[in-house]
């Protein structure tokens, strides 16, 4: 009987790590399109052309996650947001950047969520920050001792990859248009853990991965920004977003042309001193 | 001392104070700018001497030693001259709609001002008529095009140059009425 019993305990708290390799993998996505059009329509408005009222006011914040487990901490989100606002920061054209609390986002969605909050905040554009994050779990030879429960916690027998993508899109919203993009990426090779402490283990290293392709969106953003700033910096006639300076923003400054005919009158009252002389 | 370094020591002065607010206080310190929605009193006197960026500091301070190397001023004219530009520019932007101005360029144009005015004064009539000929053409015509040309999140405040500008004939004209004074006074004394 006492048998019986090891043989049914050994199978029923061993779940499936007797059945052979385990495999298993964990999606976690914000989309960014389920979170504009989140019905699937689109709307049929006539498209507008973004116009830019420079310096722009800038939201910022992370389309929210709609699984019940929550993966990344909030806490890391404002972090990596804060960091990105210090990459805005640093452009003459950006005015303001205000970080949107996740929960204004959590409960509606569409573009009509993102007027209000533009409003709300008189903001111009509001960037929005997706993820992406896949975790595949795969058992090893040393699993088989998870047979033994103890096992579980002190063999290394399930190894697990995490990649992550972050992809950050800034939207006009009056235009309903997306002005630019930038995206980074971070892949994690096989770690390996002992089963008892898998998931400490899972949320540790998504949160690490997280801030690594946070990095690299980082670094991108800068490059997408330079190039956005050449590009309204061309006026081309053709480009379809135009700016606008907003009034009043003023200063005092000397042109190019003003400089070089001064230079010139210097120059020749150089000349002529100097023969003079 | 010789005018040149005199003016030479004004340019540098002014350059150092304004590299200096920049690089203590950064480019956009809203506190320093006229700022209309944040406003502080020192601000009439710190929005002068910030700039939006390092090229918008660099071209305002060459101007200055190039205006300075042209039509050299004595330090003491100047800074009457700056400070009546001040008080005028300050007046405008108090009660004008400019939410925000920084920059050197208004008090850049008091030397071509003090200059124009010494030149009338020399009846020099076809260098003041081409001076002030090219200051229209200039504000009115290139300055403006050179707005729409460039990407900046600003437009400049011609209202601010032709101020520096009046703030200077206005200085050399009271410095005139001054020295006048003076030696009518000093002739009747004798």
């Amino acid at each position: 009987m006492a048998r019986l019993f090891l043989l049914i305990s050994v199978f029923t708290l061993s779940s499936c790590a007797i059945f052979g390799e385990y495999r298993h993998r964990h999606t976690h996505t914000t989309s960014l399109v389920q979170f504009l059009y989140p019905q699937g329509k689109l709307p049929l408005e006539d498209k507008r052309n973004p116009i830019l009222n420079l310096p722009l006011r800038v939201g910022l914040a992370f389309i929210p996650d709609r699984s019940s487990k929550q993966v990344i901490s909030p806490v890391l989100k404002n972090t990596l947001l804060e960091n990105v606002k210090a990459s805005f920061g640093s452009k003459g054209y950006v005015n303001e950047i205000v970080v949107i609390p996740e929960m204004y986002l959590q409960t509606s969605q569409g573009f009509g969520t993102l007027e209000q909050i533009k409003n709300l905040y008189q903001l111009d554009v509001i960037a929005l920050v997706s993820y992406d994050q896949m975790v595949n779990a795969k058992d090893n030879l040393l699993s088989l001792s998870y047979l033994t429960i103890v096992g579980a916690y002190i063999f290394p027998g399930t190894g697990y990859q995490v990649n992550t993508m972050i992809d950050m899109a800034v939207i006009d919203v009056d235009s309903r248009s997306i002005l630019f993009r930038a995206a980074g990426t971070s892949s994690s090779k096989n770690q390996i853990v002992a089963e008892g402490y898998r998931s400490q283990a899972y949320r540790k290293r998504q949160n690490a991965e997280f801030e690594l392709a946070m990095g690299q969106m980082q670094g991108n953003l800068i490059v997408e920004l330079t190039k956005f700033e050449q590009r309204l910096g061309e006026k081309d006639p053709n480009d379809r977003i135009k700016v606008k300076h907003r009034k009043g923003y003023t200063g005092g400054s000397v042109s190019l042309f003003l400089l070089c005919l001064l230079f010139c009158m210097a120059l020749f009252k150089f000349k002529y001193e100097f023969r003079n002389n | 001392m010789n005018s040149e370094i005199i003016n030479l020591k004004i340019s540098i002065t002014i350059t150092f104070v304004c590299t200096i607010v920049m690089v203590i206080f950064g480019y956009e310190n809203t506190l320093l700018g006229y700022n209309a929605d944040e406003f502080h009193v020192w601000q009439l006197i710190t929005a002068h001497f910030v700039h939006y960026d390092v090229k918008h500091l660099i071209t305002n301070m060459l101007a200055l030693s190039l205006l300075l190397y042209l039509f050299p001023a004595t330090f003491k004219f100047h800074l009457k001259a700056m400070v009546i530009a001040i008080i005028l520019i300050d007046i405008y932007l108090y009660f004008s709609n400019v939410k925000y101005y920084v920059g050197y360029s208004g008090l850049l144009y008091v030397v071509p001002g003090m200059a124009c005015y010494k030149l009338f004064q020399q009846k020099k009539y076809n260098h003041v008529v081409l001076m002030i000929s090219i200051l229209i053409f200039y504000l009115a015509i290139i300055s403006p095009e050179y707005r729409q040309n460039q990407f900046l999140i600003w437009e400049s405040l011609e209202q601010a140059h032709f101020l520096g500008f009046f703030s200077g004939i206005l200085s050399e004209f009271t410095n005139r009425k001054l020295q006048l004074n003076s030696r009518s006074n000093l002739a009747f004394l004798q």
